[in-house]
C-alpha cells in the first residue's frame, strides 16, 4: 500500500460514489439540456436552437401570461408557492416549536404535527381533496362554512383560490419538517444567555425576538432552503389534487415539466422546463455548498 | 474385488446417464413469462386478471400482469420502449398512441407473413372491420379488440321522469324542452363533470358528431382536416352552450360543475333526494351505480336514454371507445394470448364476470349475461347505424388530453370565451399533427 500515494487513494475511495454520480446525475443533466434544443420523442428528432424556451416564454400562456391582469401561468404560480410556502412553514413550524417547548403537552402536540411527514403527497393530495370538496356533505371546509350560514366555495376549482389552497396543503406537510428542527435547535439555545436577559428583566417576546432567534438564523436558513428547493420539484401533490386544473390554472413548473415530457411525449419541450428548473436551483445549492463549506471551516 | 468395483462404475454411471437422459427428454422449455400492462382500473383489472388467469390455467404459460390508469400506461410503455425493457402485450384505449407505436415500428403486425400471430380470416370473422381499422396501417392489423363502451348515455332515474310525466327526448329541442319543464317543476335538470376534463371531451365530441356528420367527425380528430375554429366546431360549441350558459341548469353551478368528478357527479343523480335529474356520460358509469348505490337496481332504479339526436340526416349515431390488446414481441408465448383473446369464450368470460365486467366488440360473442343497464349498452352498440370512436382519444395527446381539457374547462368556467377556446386548440393542433 505504501507505493500508492495519498492523493491517488483519495481519487480511489471516491470513484465509486464518482462514477454514481456521472451516471445518474451528470450525464442526465447534460443529456436534458442537449434534448432541450430538440423536438421529438424520447430520441430528439429536428435540431431546432432556443425555439423550445421561446415558446415557453412567449407563447406558452399555461407557463406564462402577461397578457391580462392578474398576471397568470405556472411560472407565476411557482413563485407564489416559493413564497408562501416556505414563509407558511417557517412561521408555523417556529410558533409551534418556541410554544409547545417545556408545555406539559409538548409530546402530543409534537407528534401530531410530526404525522403530515409521514403521508406521502399523493395521500396528502386524496385528502385535501375531500376537505376542500364543494359539495358540504363530502368537504369538511365547506360543512363548516354553510354551518356558519356561508355559501360553499370552490377551493379547488377557481382559479383565485386554487394555488393557495394546494399551498395550504403543502403548508401542512412542511410545518412538521420545520417544527422538527426548530424544536431541536430550540433545545439547545444556550439556557444561560436566556436567563441572564430574564434577570435583566426582558420579556417573553423581547427574549425571543432578540435573542433565540438570531441563534437559530442558522436553522431557519437550512429549513428554508429545504423548502425552497422542495417547492420546484413538486409534481405529484398538484398532480393528484387537481391535474393542473381547472383550466390549467394550479400548474407549477415541475408539474408542467411532467405532463409536458409524459403525457404529452413532448421530451425536447419538457427538457427545456427542466433546463429553467435547474437555473432557479442552482443559486440556491451554490449557496447550500457554500454554507456546508463555511461549517466545515 | 476390483472387479466388483468397476462393475459398480458401470451401473452407478448407466443409472445416472439415463436418469439425466430420461429427464432432458420428458421436459419441454419452460413456457417464458408474458408481460402484460394492461390499462384498467378497479373491478375490472380484477376482471381482466381472472381472464388471464384462465389463460394461465389453460395454456401453462405464466403471466406477469401490470394494471394501471390509462395516463400511466401511456408513460411507462414508453419509458419501456425507450430504454429497451421487454414489454409483451399492451391493452389500451387510445388508438392514436398505438398508430404511432405501430409506424415505429415497435408493434407486431397479426396478420403478417405465411405464420401470422392470428390471420387475417379470425380477425375478420370475429371482429367487425372498423374495430380493426382503428388498430391497422395499410391493411396490417395491430390490435385486438378487447372492449367496447358506448359514450353516448344519459343517465337519470325513470321515476322522475314518470313524476313528471316526461319521455325520453329523441331531438334535442325535446331535451331542452325536458329540462326546462324539470326547472319549472323546481328540478335541476343537468349535472356536469368538469374535474374530469375528458367528460367535457365527450361532451363535444357527442355533439359534434351530430351536427357535422362521422365523416368531419373523423377529419376533425385523426388528420385535424377541419380546422377547430370552423363554422361547425363553433356550432357544436354553441349548443353546448345552452346547457352550461345557464348556471341554473347545473347542479352546484358552473363554479362547482368544474370540480365535480365524475364518480361525485352520478352520486348527484342516483342520491335521494336527488341534486341532480341527468347526467350524461358512458355507459361504464353502472359500475358506480352498482358499487355506490347497491340498493338501487341498474336498468330499473336508474338508467339510462341514449344522447338525443340534432341533425337527423346523420342517423343513429353512438360515439364510444374501446380497448385493443397490441404486441410488442412476437413469440410462442405472446402468439397463444393474442389467440386467445380473440376468441368468443374468453370475450364472454370476460363479460361474465360478476364484477368489472366488460362489453366485447367480438361478434360471436353472446350477450345473454349482461344485465341492467348494461344489456342495454351491449344493444345500444350492437344497433348503432354509425359507432364513431372517441375523438380526443385518436387525437395526438397534446390535442385530445391537453389542449381540449383546458380550452374546454375554461369553456365551462366562462362560456363567453368560446373563440378563445377554440384558437387555443387550433393553435397547439397546429403543431401536434
Amino acid at each position: 500500500m505504501g507505493t500508492v500515494s495519498n492523493n491517488t487513494r483519495g481519487w480511489l475511495f471516491a470513484a465509486p460514489v464518482l462514477l454514481l454520480v456521472t451516471l445518474y446525475l451528470v450525464i442526465p443533466t447534460l443529456w436534458t439540456v442537449y434534448f432541450s434544443f430538440f423536438t421529438g420523442g424520447f430520441q430528439p428528432d429536428r435540431f431546432i436552437g432556443f425555439e423550445n424556451f421561446r415558446r415557453l416564454f412567449t407563447r406558452d400562456r399555461l407557463f406564462l401570461d402577461l397578457s391580462g391582469f392578474p398576471w397568470s401561468g405556472a411560472l407565476l404560480n411557482n413563485i407564489l408557492w416559493l413564497v408562501f410556502l416556505p414563509a407558511g412553514a417557517i412561521a408555523f413550524g417556529m410558533t409551534i416549536a418556541v410554544l409547545a417547548d417545556a408545555h406539559p403537552w409538548e409530546r402530543v402536540i409534537k407528534v401530531i404535527v410530526f404525522v403530515p411527514i409521514v403521508v406521502s403527497n399523493t395521500a396528502t393530495a386524496i385528502i385535501f381533496r375531500f376537505l376542500y370538496n364543494m359539495n358540504p356533505r363530502i368537504g369538511f371546509l365547506n360543512a363548516v362554512l354553510t354551518s356558519l350560514g356561508f355559501k360553499p366555495r370552490p377551493w379547488l376549482s377557481s382559479r383565485e383560490y386554487v394555488t393557495f389552497a394546494l399551498i395550504a396543503a403543502a403548508v401542512w406537510i412542511w410545518t412538521a419538517f420545520a417544527m422538527t428542527v426548530f424544536s431541536a435547535t430550540y433545545k439547545a439555545l444556550d439556557k444561560d444567555t436566556l436567563q441572564a436577559a430574564t434577570v435583566d428583566g426582558a420579556g417573553e417576546w423581547q427574549k425571543f425576538w432578540l435573542i433565540s432567534l438570531p441563534m437559530m438564523a442558522h436553522a431557519v436558513s437550512f429549513v428554508f432552503i429545504t423548502i425552497f428547493i422542495q417547492t420546484i420539484k413538486i409534481v405529484d401533490l398538484v398532480l393528484v389534487a387537481t391535474d393542473g386544473g381547472p383550466a390549467g390554472a394550479s400548474r407549477i413548473i415541475g408539474f408542467s415539466f411532467y405532463w409536458e415530457t409524459f403525457q404529452n411525449l413532448d421530451v425536447g419541450y419538457g427538457s427545456a422546463i427542466a433546463v429553467v428548473m435547474l437555473v432557479i436551483l442552482l443559486p440556491v445549492m451554490v449557496l447550500q455548498v457554500r454554507r456546508f463549506k463555511a461549517e466545515e471551516q | 474385488m476390483m472387479k466388483r468395483v468397476i462393475l459398480g462404475v458401470c451401473i452407478v454411471t448407466l443409472l445416472t446417464v439415463s436418469v439425466t437422459l430420461w429427464a432432458r427428454g420428458s421436459r419441454e422449455p419452460a413456457p417464458r413469462e408474458v408481460q402484460v400492462l394492461a390499462a384498467m382500473g378497479g373491478d375490472e383489472a380484477i376482471a381482466f386478471g381472472n381472464v388471464l388467469k384462465r389463460f394461465t390455467e389453460e395454456t401453462g404459460i405464466p403471466v406477469m400482469y401490470d394494471p394501471q390508469s390509462g395516463d400511466t400506461v401511456i408513460t411507462t410503455a414508453n419509458t419501456r420502449i425507450a430504454s429497451g425493457a421487454r414489454l409483451d402485450v399492451l391493452t389500451l384505449s387510445r388508438p392514436g398512441n398505438i398508430l404511432g407505436w405501430a409506424a415505429d415500428g415497435h408493434l407486431v403486425a397479426l396478420n403478417d407473413g405465411d405464420d401470422p400471430v392470428v390471420p387475417a380470416e379470425v380477425l375478420y370473422d370475429n371482429f367487425s372491420q372498423s374495430w380493426l381499422d382503428l388498430a391497422a396501417i395499410d391493411g396490417r392489423y395491430y390490435g385486438v379488440p378487447l372492449k367496447a363502451f358506448s359514450k353516448s348515455v344519459v343517465w337519470h332515474r325513470p321515476a322522475s321522469f314518470a313524476q313528471l310525466g316526461l319521455e325520453y327526448p329523441e331531438t334535442w329541442e325535446e331535451w331542452m324542452q325536458v329540462a326546462e319543464t324539470m326547472v319549472e317543476n323546481g328540478r335541476m335538470p343537468f349535472v356536469v363533470s368538469g374535474a374530469d376534463a375528458w367528460t367535457l371531451t365527450d361532451w363535444f365530441e357527442n355533439i359534434y358528431a351530430r351536427v357535422a356528420g362521422p365523416e368531419k367527425y373523423n377529419d376533425l380528430f385523426i388528420r385535424h382536416g377541419v380546422s377547430w375554429t370552423d363554422p361547425t366546431v363553433v356550432e357544436a360549441m354553441e349548443y353546448f352552450r345552452e346547457i352550461i350558459g345557464n348556471d341554473d341548469w347545473i347542479a352546484l353551478g358552473r363554479e362547482g360543475a368544474i370540480g365535480l368528478r365524475r364518480d361525485e357527479a352520478m352520486g348527484l343523480v342516483l342520491q335521494d333526494p336527488p341534486q341532480a335529474e341527468m347526467f350524461y356520460l358512458a355507459g361504464f358509469m353502472d359500475r358506480v351505480g352498482r358499487a355506490n348505490f347497491p340498493h338501487l337496481r341498474s336498468g330499473e332504479d336508474y338508467s339510462f336514454f341514449p344522447f338525443p339526436q340534432i341533425k337527423p340526416e346523420w342517423g343513429n349515431v353512438v360515439v364510444g371507445g374501446g380497448d385493443h390488446a397490441v404486441a410488442f414481441n412476437d413469440s410462442r408465448e405472446v402468439r397463444e394470448l393474442m389467440r386467445f383473446l380473440t376468441k368468443p369464450e374468453t370475450a364472454e368470460y370476460f363479460g361474465s364476470q360478476e364484477r368489472g365486467a366488460v362489453i366485447s366488440p367480438n361478434r360471436n360473442a353472446s350477450r345473454r349475461m349482461f344485465t341492467g343497464a348494461q344489456r342495454l349498452e351491449a344493444e345500444q352498440i350492437d344497433s348503432a347505424e354509425v359507432f364513431l370512436f372517441d375523438g380526443s382519444d385518436m387525437a395526438p395527446g397534446a390535442v385530445g388530453g391537453d389542449a381540449m381539457f383546458t380550452a374546454l374547462q375554461e369553456f365551462l368556467m366562462d362560456p363567453s370565451r368560446l373563440m378563445e377556446s377554440l384558437e387555443y386548440i387550433e393553435e397547439v393542433a397546429r403543431r401536434a399533427y
